[in-house]
């Protein structure tokens, strides 16, 4: 049995294009001192700094972290950066969760942070590619995923089609319009999303997530210190993280084995049997729409295949039996470093009671799922309200 | 509290690599580590890796390294920063009781990159970067203000770069095996005031994985493993004018909690050896301040009494030091490497007994503004 370790408190700034009034140290700290805050501890109760943070190159600052981290104001003191690319919000939590677990620290502050409007997220994204083989190119993450979303079609059709994504899509718009974090906030159709301008084939305009400003941070904390703080804090119960090579063909984009792996993993670590019945409800990284029913699927949410059933019952909608991406997901506000974070900080807070509007009753475990690289990376982390 | 060893390690031999990519480097050191301890990639629980984007010229660095890393369909993390923050956070997962084993990995292949800009955009977009700092600019007014403070005279730092290079001609990996006279040390080429070209370390390529194993698996092997018994890490304020930069505070705080985790109170009685990352001749002596060895001020006379010589009391960067060869990311996990191999007198050809605790330390960002620590036991 390891060390019991919770989240206990969150902190996000609210989700925008731009922003122009802060730098990122600036929203960083905003997002840091709001999640102090939550749990009721000052700057100088926190042992250690784990940050996060996608391509640098987003932001052209190199090992962003020295600039960063001191801006949080907190005593010099033990500062990690974790890089793991899309994955990186969720396993900045992770890393967390280890720093608390090993027993070397009793509470650390993880944050997570993107500000794309300091540069140009699809050249960033391109730059992931081989310089060799694979950048000439530059297909940034709509083309790669475009092609996911074709396999993923192409395999199951007719029982998946372009609708099914379109679906997702109005469902998580609608849900952002109770978030008061999200970017986009707008009640749209299936007619739409089908009629908005292509990006990717299949991908149209509406079925992707917008580039977003912002910082996420969560307050993890030992057991003792959780109790103290916290009246629900959400614990760790669940975390398995895997990545998968790189070579694009020998990857199962349509039901990736990196996904199949990591759930198998935390599931075991929190002895889930059956996880449509065993969990209360889901945030998944759905950048693109169609991958919230690929991540269903990997994650047995439900059968392989019936994403589109899945969409179509409104088991996933905000007042199904599991609730998918209550916060409104990806698809609402993407800042990408902090997105994976964000995930784990909605399952935390729909654990802790404190999602507000959105907030779905009697929840007991969630799920927080989030993928990176060239659909190599994957985490799985499950929050539960007993140890 | 869970034991953890270092059970096996490799490093490449350093130097301008042109015919090896970052994956066969990676691949090199992988094979090496594992079988340095009898150990396969399928016992490997979890890996941990440390690259650097810019360095690289790419985005997410590790999406092209996971196969050669062996972390295909494993748990696989990517710290940024030095190779040493990566085993802080493999020893991390081990010692939660959820892994058994852990590969850790650094590599850095700088002569395919401009180091120059590599540590200038280190620097913010509004204050620093209009000023062009680099590293070796920021280690210079460091430098400057440390022989300023201290009264340290030329000769003490020109005199570091002579014993490091010493020792590094009888390292096998080091990338620059000559010795230096003190005359061609402060004959050589003036970089920027008042740091020599003999007194900053190389352009380096080269990499460095480490095999660690809870107490279990490691009794389980037929070698005598290095165990971690103390670490620490930690960050200084960005603005080196913000900082005292004639003092390597960071490396203070580093060391304190290994020093306490290891209960080392005295540290130039209690330690028999260290391996520090000296990017810059001066930062040695700092570093002897910092990590205790001496009080403030007294490094150059810590250095002359031949006290952190081959043959002193606690030797030095008996490896050469980052002077002798410098693969940045990798750098401070060499330094562990080297540390692990002398307490466990596995050493490759030159051998000193009674090496029986050692600490390596890392530096990262401008004039040392981070530091990790660990101390490493037989």
């Amino acid at each position: 049995m390891t060390r019991p370790v919770a989240v206990i408190g969150t902190g996000q700034t609210e989700y925008v294009s731009r922003r122009e009034d802060k730098n990122v140290p600036e929203i960083v700290r905003e997002a840091g001192l709001r999640a102090l805050d939550d749990a009721g501890l000052k700057p100088g109760d926190v042992d250690a700094v784990v940050i996060g943070s996608a391509p640098e190159i987003f932001e052209g600052v190199n090992y962003p972290e020295d600039w960063i981290a001191p801006a949080l104001g907190l005593r010099p003191g033990p500062v990690m950066r974790v890089h793991t690319g899309g994955t990186v919000g969720a396993a900045t939590g992770i890393a967390g969760f280890y720093h608390v677990a090993s027993g070397m620290f009793d509470t650390v502050l993880a944050v997570a942070y993107q500000k794309l409007s300091d540069g140009v997220p699809q050249y960033g994204l391109s730059a992931c590619y081989d310089p060799l083989w694979d950048r000439d190119f530059a297909c940034g993450a709509p083309a790669l995923v475009g092609l996911q979303s074709r396999q993923y079609l192409d395999r199951h059709a007719p029982h998946i089609t372009e609708e099914h994504g379109a679906m997702v899509a109005v469902k998580n718009r609608r849900n952002a319009l109770l978030n008061p974090y999200a970017q986009i906030r707008r009640e749209i159709t299936v007619a739409e999303v089908m009629s908005s301008p292509p990006v990717a084939e299949p991908l149209k305009l509406l079925d992707c997530c917008p580039t977003s400003d912002g910082a996420a941070a969560m307050v993890i904390a030992e057991e003792r210190t959780a109790r103290r703080q916290c009246p629900r804090p959400a614990w760790f119960t669940g975390v398995g993280t895997c990545s998968e090579s790189p070579y694009v063909p020998h990857v199962d984009m349509a039901y990736p084995e990196s996904c199949v792996r990591a759930a198998q993993q935390a599931y075991q670590m929190a002895w889930i049997y059956e996880p449509s019945k065993e969990l209360d409800i889901a945030e998944v990284y759905e950048a693109f729409s169609f991958q919230e029913l690929i991540w269903c699927e990997a994650l047995g949410l439900c059968g392989p295949g019936e994403g589109g059933k899945l969409i179509e019952s409104g088991r996933s909608e905000l007042d199904g039996a599991l609730p998918v991406n209550a916060s409104g997901g990806v698809l609402s506000a993407n800042p990408i470093g902090a997105s994976a974070m964000i995930r784990q900080i909605e399952a935390a807070m729909q654990v802790m009671g404190k999602a507000g509007e959105h907030q779905v009753e009697g929840v007991h475990r969630a799920l927080a799922h989030s993928w990176g690289g060239a659909i190599q990376f994957s985490t799985v982390t499950i929050f539960s309200d007993e140890i | 509290m869970i034991d953890v060893g270092v059970v096996g390690w490799a490093q490449t031999q350093h130097g301008t690599l042109e015919r090896e990519t970052h994956q066969s480097l990676i691949y090199m050191v992988v094979n090496e580590a594992l079988s340095s301890c009898g150990m396969s990639i399928h016992d490997i629980d979890v890996v941990i890796d440390a690259g650097s984007d810019f360095l690289d010229g790419r985005g997410i660095s590790t999406c092209i390294t996971v196969d050669s890393m062996g972390a295909h369909f494993k748990e696989e993390s990517k710290i940024a920063g030095d190779g040493l923050l990566a085993a802080i956070y493999a020893y991390m997962r081990i010692a939660s009781g959820l892994f058994g084993t852990a590969l850790v990995v650094a590599y850095g292949k700088s002569s395919e990159s401009s180091p120059r800009a590599q540590s200038q955009s280190m620097t913010d977009p509004f204050y620093l970067r209009p000023l062009g700092v680099d590293a070796t600019a920021a280690a210079a007014l460091q430098a400057r203000a440390y022989a300023h403070h201290y009264g340290v005279g030329r000769e003490a730092t020109a005199r570091v770069a002579v014993k490091n290079r010493a020792a590094g001609a009888l390292n096998a990996n080091a990338q620059l095996r000559s010795p230096v006279t003190l005359e061609q040390v402060m004959e050589s080429r003036e970089l920027v005031s008042p740091l020599r070209e003999l007194e900053a370390a190389p352009v380096t390529d080269g990499a460095c994985a480490l095999v660690m194993a809870d107490s279990e698996v490691a009794r389980g092997l037929k070698v005598r493993p290095a165990w971690i018994t103390g670490s620490g890490h930690a960050m200084d304020s960005f603005s080196p004018g913000s900082r005292e930069i004639h003092k390597a505070h960071s490396a203070a705080l580093a060391a304190s909690d290994a020093y306490r985790h290891a209960g080392v109170s005295e540290p130039l009685a209690d330690l028999d050896l260290l391996e520090v990352t000296e990017a810059f001749a001066h930062q040695e002596l700092m570093l002897y301040e910092a990590l205790g060895l001496c009080e403030e001020g007294e490094g150059e006379g810590l250095l002359m009494s031949g006290a952190t010589s081959r043959g002193g009391r606690v030797p030095v960067n008996l490896s050469g030091g980052a002077l002798c060869a410098n693969p940045v990311v990798a750098t401070g996990l060499v330094r562990l490497a080297e540390a692990c191999a002398r307490v466990t007198d596995r050493s490759e050809g030159d051998r000193i007994d009674g090496i029986k605790r050692a600490m390596a330390h890392a530096a990262g960002g401008l004039a040392m503004q981070t530091a990790a620590c660990m101390i490493v036991e037989r």
